[in-house]
């Protein structure tokens, strides 16, 4: 399948765990920069937790409180169901955090957790999931054809796009959430879901392809229905 | 062949799109795109897909004004922890002896006053001044009076009582030696006057 896999995976070993698409602008080596001192101000906070101060805890948790309930919210679709999970992953992580190595990036370790707590809820749910990613289904119909600034077309944007996440299965849909909806690295989403680099990037790639044949179709089925 | 060229290029088209494509495949991939119209417009359509979902990724699921998670955490955190208590009485209550503990203490406390009752009557039958005969025990107080008499001696003076050294000291006797005592509380004896010498070769009285 992938014939170049392996020099393909040779010539990204040395990619910066948040190295954006363009690493050699000041803007990618600014992020660069700032991401390692969030890591130092994790490692320093866990320690501080470890000692007894909860307030370290609670600095840990204002962090990433928003964007953890962003990226569960986007795959579960319910803002409450995503704000119970989130409050279980700080709980989780609280409990283990004696157990975490500070070497590590603290961020990772949370959202890993939060996913998996977000996939556990999910195949719980008994609403049917797409058999296969190269199987898409095609329902109805959606009047919208460009990106609009307004609002609302936005707002039902979204609401259309959460619609065609629906459809991809859960493991291809979470790396194309992680990866396009909320922006985290290869290396970072890699380090999320517990897969290798070149696995979550065959993956993205599905998922993305998979996205397009479901949304080329959904226009296509608005404009029969529109003539 | 060219069908097994679009699709080698196709599979990577996506990354292409999210300009995540480097090195030889790139080269390989822009290079097909040159003569390959179906694919230019397959990479075309991811980039519009794309472009939806960057859009709708600047749409948040959340509302922003949405209360913070850690009063309910720190709650979660404070109920999680067990109450302090005083090291002295953790141990029984968190074995839930504390009543065991507390009757165990009272027996105690019952038998340490049973054997301080005891030892005080023990002590009254010893007492060497009241051991000659029957007819020398008297009531509680006169008791106290028998056990006290003692002749005024120097303080070097040996005492000639058989056993003032191993006389138990109860609440019924002085907790003074006999021999520093002067005068008799019985009045058997008479007052001394303050005129006598201290004249160490006086035997004492003996009763």
């Amino acid at each position: 399948m992938w014939k170049s896999t392996e020099s393909y995976n040779r010539s990204q070993d040395t990619e910066p765990l948040s190295q954006e698409a363009d690493p050699s602008t000041a803007q990618s080596t600014e992020a660069v920069g700032d991401a390692r001192a969030d890591e130092r101000g994790d490692a320093w906070l866990v320690e501080q937790v470890r000692g007894g101060d909860d307030q370290a805890f609670a600095a840990l948790v204002a962090r990433y409180e928003r964007k953890l309930i962003r990226v569960l919210a986007r795959l579960v679709h319910d803002e409450e169901l995503a704000r119970d999970l989130a409050q279980e992953t700080f709980w989780k992580v609280y409990s283990r955090l004696d157990r975490f190595d500070t070497s590590r990036r603290f961020g990772p370790w949370l959202f890993r957790i939060g996913v998996n707590l977000c996939l556990d809820q999910l195949r719980r749910r008994e609403a049917p999931l797409a058999a296969s990613i190269d199987q898409p289904h095609g329902e109805g119909g959606w009047a919208y054809d460009l990106p609009d600034a307004d609002p609302r077309i936005q707002a039902e944007l979204a609401q259309e796009v959460q619609f065609i996440l629906e459809k991809i299965p859960v493991p291809y849909r979470t790396i194309l959430v992680l990866r396009d909806l909320e922006g985290f690295s290869s290396a970072e989403v890699a380090a999320i879901v517990g897969r290798r680099e070149a696995t979550v990037r065959w993956r993205l790639a599905k998922a993305r392809d998979a996205f397009r044949e479901h949304w080329e179709r959904r226009l296509e089925l608005t404009r029969r229905e529109a003539n | 062949m060219g069908n097994l060229q679009c699709k080698w290029v196709r599979d990577r088209l996506p990354l292409l799109a999210g300009n995540e494509l480097r090195g030889a495949d790139l080269r390989r991939v822009e290079r097909h795109l040159i003569g390959c119209a179906p694919c230019r417009e397959h990479r075309s359509s991811l980039g519009q897909a794309l472009k939806v979902l960057h859009l709708a990724a600047a749409y948040p699921p959340v509302s922003a004004e949405a209360p913070s998670l850690w009063p309910s955490l720190a709650q979660q955190i404070r109920h999680s922890r067990p109450p302090a208590q005083a090291p002295l009485f953790a141990w029984p209550r968190r074995l839930g002896l504390w009543p065991a503990y507390s009757f165990a203490g009272a027996c105690l406390l019952a038998i340490a006053v049973t054997v301080g009752l005891r030892g005080q009557g023990t002590g009254k039958q010893s007492d060497p001044h009241s051991l000659n005969t029957a007819a020398n025990h008297k009531p509680a107080p006169a008791e106290v009076v028998k056990q006290v008499p003692e002749p005024v001696v120097a303080s070097h003076e040996p005492s000639e009582s058989p056993e003032p050294a191993s006389e138990a000291i109860t609440a019924f006797t002085e907790s003074v030696p006999s021999a520093r005592i002067g005068y008799d509380l019985d009045h058997t004896i008479p007052m001394p006057s303050g005129r006598e010498s201290r004249d160490t070769t006086r035997q004492p009285t003996t009763y």
